[in-house]
């Protein structure tokens, strides 16, 4: 039975072929463990290699969880899977962005106003975007 | 005497390109911006090759409806890669006739 309900199941096929899209002309890879998990295997510019779990529980209106793993199904509890990027704080395992669903978690004020979650346009395209970016714009080597 | 002939400053300038000397002529080049939250778009323009990546970023903030603010950097990336908004478009196509870019929005920490 899939953890997420019809509405999200839907809305998240019908957005995933561009955020696939997307990946892989980056040259990064987004695959589906199960309804609403995806990875996406990034390389950043020195070839090291990441996976971030990206998690929706209610797409489009809430922002996933994204936290990242050794591998993809791997688990989530291990800071030298995280790179080193402003925001991304690998000893609390969340990025602290508007982005994230931990970022809106911890900076309550991030719930109304700019920093809002969009719930508008292709969300699922944009997180894979935004992670694209940073890999390749912000980042500054492997969390210890 | 003195025989001439009266070229225009056109035909030399035909002439010269198609000798190969002069300036390269300005293409006209495809654009399109993506901003995947925004419900419209994407954007799309047809722009000299020439132009500043500036003046693409700010023809879309326009299109999506995005005034600038200080909290927020605004920028286009090609290639998940951020370009300079002084960046001819040109540089980005290279040989291709149409250029893709995301429109980025970044908070700034302080």
């Amino acid at each position: 039975m899939s953890a997420v309900d019809l509405e999200t199941e839907l809305a998240l096929a019908q957005d995933e072929d561009a955020a696939r899209t997307a990946a892989t002309h980056a040259g990064a890879t987004l695959e589906s463990s199960a309804t609403g998990i995806y990875w996406l295997t990034m390389r950043a510019p020195d070839g090291e290699r990441y996976v971030a779990r990206i998690a929706w529980t209610r797409y489009p209106d809430h922002a996933p969880s994204v936290k990242f793993a050794p591998e993809v199904d791997g688990p989530l509890d291990q800071t030298s899977a995280w790179p080193l990027i402003p925001g991304y704080r690998a000893g609390n395992y969340d990025i602290c962005q508007p982005f994230t669903a931990e970022g809106q978690a911890v900076h309550s004020e991030w719930g109304t106003g700019p920093e809002a979650w969009p719930a508008t346009g292709n969300c699922l395209l944009w997180v894979v975007e935004q992670l694209l970016h940073d890999i390749t714009d912000r980042y500054q080597g492997r969390s210890g | 005497m003195v025989i001439g002939v009266n070229h225009s400053a056109h035909q030399e300038a035909s002439m010269a390109a198609s000798e190969g000397k002069g300036p390269k002529p300005k293409e006209q080049l495809k654009v399109t911006v993506t901003f995947p939250i925004s419900p419209e778009g994407p954007f799309h323009a047809e722009k000299e090759s020439d132009t500043a990546v500036g003046a693409v970023r700010g023809e879309a903030m326009t299109f999506f409806a995005i005034a600038g603010d200080g909290q927020h950097a605004y920028y286009l990336t090609h290639s998940s890669r951020r370009v300079d908004d002084g960046v001819a478009l040109e540089s980005v196509a290279g040989n291709a006739k149409a250029v893709k870019f995301t429109l980025v929005k970044e908070l700034i920490q302080g």
